[in-house]
C-alpha cells in the first residue's frame, strides 16, 4: 500500500538533502580557506550550492501551467558550482613555497565571514524545512485521530 | 433518510472544507519554505475562508419578483467552496531568488496547526454524539 499523500513530505526532504549539501560545501571551503595546492594546480577554488526546481517524477507539464507548480509538489535540486568570478587572494610572501616569481602567493578565494554568514543561513533554513515537516507529520495524526473514539 | 439526519448537516461539509483547506495549506507551506531558494518560483496561498465568506453573501443572489419564488444563494444553502490555490504576486525582494517570505510561512504554519486541530476535534465530538445517540444505552 502506498499512501499518495505522504509523498508530500519529498518535498521538503528534497530541502532538507539540498541545504545539508550546501552546509557539507560551506565546510569544504572553510577546511580550505588555506589550500594553495591542489591536483588540478594553483590554489582552491571555492564551491558554491546553487537550488534550481526539480521536476518530480510523474509530473506533467499540463498540471505546471494550470497550477504554477506540479500537482506532485515542486521539489527542489541543490546543483555544486565552482566560484569562478570572486579572485584569489594575493599576499606578497617571498619566502613561501608557493610564491612565484614576485613572491606573491595565491590563496584561495575563501572568505570566512561569507562562508559563515552562509552556513548560519543555511542551518535556518533546514530547520524551518524540519519544522514544516513535523507540522505535516502532526496534521496527518490529527486527521487519523478524528476516527478514534 | 437516517442518513440525511446524521450526514446532511451542513456543517460536516464545512467541516469537511475547513479541514481540506488546512490540509492542503500544510502542504503549500512546506513547498512554500523548501523553494525559499529557487529562483523564480512564486509562493503560493490557498483561498477557502473568502471562497467561502463570497457563496455566504450570495455571490448567486438572485432578485427574486414574487415572493413565492425561490431565492438563490440564500445564506445558510450555499454550497461550500472547494479551496483553491493561488499564486501570490508579492514582488520578488532584491537579490532573493524568490518573493517567499520564510518568517510568514512559518507564523501561518503554526496557526494552520491550530485551526486544523480545533476543527478536527470539532468533528471527532460530533461524530461521537452521533455514535453515543445510536449506541444502545447501558
Amino acid at each position: 500500500m502506498r499512501l499518495q499523500h505522504l509523498d508530500r513530505m519529498d518535498v521538503s526532504a528534497s530541502a532538507l538533502a539540498a541545504y545539508r549539501q550546501r552546509m557539507n560545501v560551506i565546510a569544504e571551503n572553510l577546511a580550505n580557506a588555506q589550500t594553495t595546492r591542489t591536483e588540478a594546480g594553483g590554489p582552491y577554488r571555492r564551491q558554491e550550492v546553487l537550488f534550481e526546481a526539480a521536476q518530480p517524477r510523474g509530473a506533467g507539464a499540463l498540471g505546471n501551467a494550470l497550477n504554477g507548480s506540479s500537482p506532485a509538489g515542486q521539489q527542489v535540486r541543490a546543483r555544486v558550482v565552482t566560484d569562478e568570478r570572486t579572485p584569489f587572494t594575493e599576499v606578497h610572501d617571498p619566502g613561501h613555497p608557493d610564491a612565484d616569481a614576485n613572491g606573491v602567493v595565491r590563496y584561495p578565494n575563501v572568505n570566512p565571514a561569507v562562508e559563515m554568514v552562509n552556513l548560519v543561513l543555511a542551518a535556518r533554513a533546514y530547520e524551518a524545512n524540519v519544522a514544516a515537516l513535523r507540522a505535516e507529520k502532526q496534521i496527518n495524526e490529527l486527521a487519523l485521530g478524528i476516527g478514534r473514539g | 433518510m437516517v442518513r440525511e439526519l446524521l450526514f446532511g448537516n451542513r456543517t460536516f461539509g464545512l467541516l469537511r472544507g475547513g479541514l481540506d483547506a488546512g490540509a492542503d495549506r500544510m502542504r503549500v507551506i512546506a513547498e512554500n519554505i523548501a523553494n525559499v531558494e529557487t529562483p523564480g518560483y512564486r509562493a503560493q496561498r490557498v483561498a477557502f475562508e473568502s471562497l467561502l465568506a463570497q457563496a455566504r453573501d450570495g455571490g448567486l443572489d438572485l432578485a427574486r419578483t414574487h415572493g413565492a419564488h425561490l431565492g438563490g444563494g440564500a445564506s445558510g444553502s450555499a454550497p461550500v467552496p472547494a479551496p483553491r490555490r493561488e499564486l501570490t504576486h508579492a514582488p520578488v525582494a532584491p537579490g532573493a531568488a524568490s518573493n517567499v517570505d520564510l518568517e510568514r510561512e512559518l507564523v501561518q504554519m503554526q496557526k494552520n496547526e491550530i485551526q486544523f486541530q480545533a476543527l478536527s476535534q470539532v468533528l471527532a465530538d460530533k461524530y461521537r454524539g452521533i455514535r453515543d445517540a445510536i449506541r444502545p444505552s447501558a
